[in-house]
């Protein structure tokens, strides 16, 4: 009698979503564009990890990564210029049963939303951050953003930029508390997945920056270091990103790191003479708001009234 | 907590008992009945407890609210927080109806200082506009989950206001503690009574396995009305079984063997975990009375504990056990009768134990498979061989089965009952005549002849240990002759291989000794030894396998995609959609090389980010295997 469970089909659990269920309406990114390998990997990360889609929630603000909500059959939010990391620490404060994918790209991140995005690293709640940096503003046709290669032509700067490029991994890594940084790219796709799924297993603020090529008006920034795989500097460790001997020959040049060694993940991510990818720094340790914002969750209404009636008791004279 | 409030129970009980085993006078009746007030604010309303007599029936009521109070609170809590959750589903569905927008309800929930700021009629207006609203509940799900909603809270409330057990008995056995069910058989009332409660489980489980479908969003009609249907009591988990009030029957083995043999064994067989308290006083030689305890585990999953009010530790543990178990219950108890001196009772309670009258187990189907694991013989062995005519001496019914003889009547063919009951395989010499020692009123040792009656009772009595040892594992017959027959085959095999070890010495000694004397003979280089010599000679060594050159493999001819390493661009697909398709992970493949032309093929791969189109050797009567063409296929290798 108690050793069978003879009802287990009154389970609320017991369907298999496959990668069709989390695919959204009609993917219209440009042919080429990296963005399409960073929809696919999280799909992929969504059906492996059997996530349920009405409990998955991909937030963005704008850009044309940001259209990636309308492509998943998740719950989303295309919200603000540069407002996506606010609108997912809202979520994530009240509700901690979902899985939230924040996707920004380098001008609604790096420019707009940079206070937003410091202090998002900063309350380290649980979130997958995915940073599609294409170097450019590809929807509005090729502007310069704050990622942009210094001297490099565009419409607002048709002589050259005149800025040195903000690199985002620096900056993540000096704001106090950020728990998870990592950078991967488009163009190999097993290691793009690898990176994302540490980064959603990671219990925390995880910030990926996805070197993401646009193939209208960056295709030659990344040109070298796709052609060339001695230009990428591959990080690995026994604490970094898992990854298979197939991908790891892919990469002849390999450095070991430490990712809970901070100084060496500083220094290796202003190297300018490579481009680097893997885990820069994890700290699993690290304290989360989410986890004092949630608190209280599963009162009941009358408690909670109750409560409130207590609270207003203490005005009384 | 739960610990805590059972290990207090058990102590209570324990100190209690001793008191009555030690001869020492009770514990005054206000130091009693407080665990009886802690067990009326349980919710024990029901029942008028006498303020004379606690009895165990009482006492072990405490402890059996004690052990499933934690799991009564978690489903309460449960309920109420399902309640909840279907409230607040409901609540999100009103907010949605027409009627949420009207201007009334917009002013409500905006507050009173916020008309200052807002319109609420205009408020009220632009919503009913909108045509985009969220999709509205279907009303069969609203009416089932209202239903459930209401079921549930009645489940609550009806929880709250239960006692912590109901208790079921009459006249003496209940030392006057009020039948809940007024009729004269206990079981009758109880088996009406518990289907009764079965039914309300199973309206429960209903509601809760609803609740949670519906708050998890997961509701199939299709799929979960006919099972919810069909549910019953059974589906209870264990913490759902316990958590309900426990029906706890209090019944004498007289008033049983008379009247509700029947109704019993039907209560056994029901499942439902009703708890049968039986407590037996004294003795019956006419062999008419059932064997409870033995009744019971035939049952074979129903929880049994056989014990005694002078073992009180065996009690209290079993006890403990048994407020424990979600399965029927039953426990045979020995007790002093209440109206005789005091003392004298709980000398005979103790020596029916002792004697092995009244053996002390528990058997328990919750600890195992096998009798091993589920049944504990209690064994305490006297000093004094006892039988079980020195307990039945005690008794003045039976003083009719004992004579007293005179010192000058004593002879040799007089045999000690203890020694006349021990198996031997010759029968007893027929002139032999048992006795016991007794000890007359100024404690001289006389002998007293027992009569046939006794001899057969005390026979049936040892008979039944035996059984009761073999079951517990000890004096297994057979596990005895499986270990002899192993031991047996042990020895066998050691012999058989010590006869083996000589004769090889002796072989082995004897072509050494030829060895040697051949060796003196010849010399010692002409003979060496077959294997171990040869190697340390240095011989030739086998010739290592022949190494065969691996061959380089052939390069591919035919076209090909690293599908790994696609990055799902869609750039492949805008030159030939029937050549390259998606796998199951959303990653090109090579589906039909014959949908496209070699040039299609080169011209992917060369915008292809990944690099992981390999068009190959175009295929003999494609045309557009230009000299151009192939050359930038070239360049791709």
């Amino acid at each position: 009698m108690f050793e069978l469970n003879d009802d287990w089909d009154l389970e609320p659990k017991s369907r298999v979503c496959l990668l069709e269920d989390y695919a959204g309406s009609e993917v219209r990114w440009c042919p080429g564009c990296g963005d399409h390998a960073v929809l696919s990997a999280v799909q992929r990360l969504a059906r492996d990890k059997q996530l349920a889609p009405e409990k998955t929630v991909v937030v963005s603000g704008i850009g044309c990564s940001s259209r990636f909500p309308h492509y998943m059959s998740t719950y989303g939010f295309h919200g603000l210029h540069g407002r996506a990391l606010p609108v997912a620490c809202g979520i994530r404060s009240r509700r901690p049963d979902l899985d939230i994918f924040v996707v920004t790209g380098d001008g609604d991140c790096c420019a707009i939303g940079t206070a937003h995005w410091i202090h998002a690293i900063r309350y380290n709640m649980d979130l997958t951050i995915l940073l599609l940096d294409n170097n450019i503003y590809g929807l509005t046709k090729n502007q310069t953003s704050p990622t942009t290669p210094f001297g490099w032509r565009s419409q607002t700067h048709p002589r050259g930029s005149f800025f040195a490029s903000l690199n985002p991994i620096a900056v993540t890594l000096g704001i106090q508390n950020a728990s998870f940084v990592a950078q991967t790219i488009d163009w190999c796709p097993p290691h793009l997945y690898a990176t994302i799924r540490a980064a959603h297993e990671h219990k925390g603020a995880s910030f990926v920056r996805i070197f993401q090529r646009c193939p209208h008006f960056t295709e030659d920034v990344f040109a070298q270091a796709r052609e060339d795989p001695g230009r990428v500097l591959l990080m690995t460790h026994a604490q970094g990103i898992p990854l298979d001997a197939a991908v790891l020959k892919m990469f002849p040049n390999r450095a070991g790191h430490d990712p809970s060694n901070l100084a060496e993940a500083r220094e290796l991510a202003c190297r300018e003479d490579v481009c680097t990818i893997g885990l820069f720094y994890r700290n699993p340790g690290g304290s989360r708001y989410d986890e004092v914002t949630a608190q209280g969750l599963g009162k009941t209404p009358g408690e909670k009234l109750a409560a409130i009636e207590m609270a207003l008791d203490g005005f009384m004279v | 907590m739960k610990d805590a409030a059972i290990e207090v129970w058990r102590e209570k009980l324990r100190s209690f008992l001793k008191a009555g085993v030690d001869g020492q006078p009770a514990p005054p009746p206000e130091a009693v009945l407080y665990p009886v007030k802690a067990l009326l604010a349980w919710g024990a309303r029901h029942h008028r407890l006498p303020a004379d007599a606690p009895s165990l029936a009482v006492f072990y009521g405490g402890m059996l609210a004690a052990a499933r109070k934690p799991a009564r609170e978690r489903l309460l809590e449960d309920l109420t927080r399902l309640s909840g959750k279907l409230r607040d589903l409901l609540a999100a569905e009103d907010s949605h109806s027409p009627e949420a927008a009207s201007p009334e309800a917009v002013s409500a929930s905006l507050g009173m200082e916020a008309e200052v700021f807002f319109d609420a009629a205009a408020l009220s207006e632009a919503l009913s506009h909108s045509t985009r609203g969220p999709l509205r509940m279907r009303p069969d799900r609203r009416r089932r989950i209202e239903a459930t909603l209401a079921a549930l809270e009645e489940y609550s409330r009806e929880m709250r206001m239960a006692p912590a057990f109901w208790l079921f008995g009459a006249g003496e056995s209940a030392a006057g503690i009020e039948a809940v069910g007024g009729r004269p058989s206990p079981h009758a009332g109880v088996l009406g009574f518990c289907e009764g409660l079965r039914d309300r489980l199973s309206g429960l489980l209903r509601a809760v396995r609803t609740a949670r479908l519906e708050v998890e969003n997961a509701f199939d009609p299709a799929r979960h009305q006919e099972r919810l249907e069909q549910l019953d009591w059974r589906s209870a988990t264990r913490d759902e079984l316990v958590s309900l009030p426990a029906a706890v029957v209090v019944e004498t083995p007289e008033r049983l063997s008379q009247e509700s043999v029947g109704a019993f064994g039907r209560l056994l067989r029901s499942g439902y975990p009703v708890q049968i308290l039986i407590r037996q006083q004294g003795e019956d030689l006419s062999g008419l009375r059932p064997d409870f305890g033995s009744l019971a585990v035939a049952h074979r999953e129903v929880f049994v504990l056989q014990s005694s009010l002078a073992c009180p530790d065996h009690l209290s543990q079993g006890l403990a056990r048994m407020s424990e178990t979600p399965r029927p219950a039953v426990a045979v108890i020995s007790a002093p009768a209440q109206a005789e001196s005091k003392s004298l009772a709980w000398q005979r309670t103790l020596l029916l134990y002792l004697s092995r009258a009244f053996p002390l187990y528990c058997y328990d189907p919750d600890r195992g498979q096998t009798w091993a694991s589920r049944f504990q013989l209690h064994e305490e062995r006297p000093e004094e061989a006892l039988t079980p005519a020195d307990a039945a001496a005690l008794f003045p019914e039976f003083r009719c089965h004992f004579r007293v003889i005179p010192e000058s009547a004593w002879k040799d063919e007089q045999v000690e009952l203890c020694e006349y009951l021990a198996p031997r395989e010759d029968a007893p010499t027929p002139r032999a005549v048992p006795f016991v020692w007794v000890a007359d009123s100024e404690g001289r040792p006389e002998r007293a002849i027992v009569s046939r009656e006794m001899v057969r009772y005390c026979l049936d009595r040892l008979r039944a240990w035996t059984l009761l040892e073999e079951l517990a594992g000890i004096r297994n017959e057979q596990a005895e002759a499986a270990v002899a027959q192993v031991r047996k085959e042990i020895e066998e095999a050691a012999t058989n291989r010590e006869q083996a070890a000589i004769e090889k010495a002796k072989r082995e000694g004897a072509s050494e000794a030829i060895r040697r004397v051949v060796a003196v003979l010849t010399g010692p280089e002409l003979v060496k030894r077959p294997a171990k010599a040869a190697a340390l000679a240095g011989q030739e060594p086998a010739p290592a396998p022949q190494q065969i050159a691996a061959e380089p493999a052939p390069a591919s001819e035919a076209p090909y995609i690293d599908s790994f390493l696609c990055t799902s661009c869609n750039d492949c697909f805008k030159i030939n959609a029937r050549m390259f398709q998606y796998d199951a992970n959303k990653q090109a493949y090579l589906a039909d090389r014959s949908a496209g032309t070699f040039a299609e093929l080169v011209k992917a791969a060369e915008v292809c980010p990944a690099k992981c189109i390999h068009p190959g050797n175009p295929r003999p009567a494609d045309t557009t295997a230009t000299p151009a063409m192939l050359a930038r296929a070239a360049k791709l290798k």
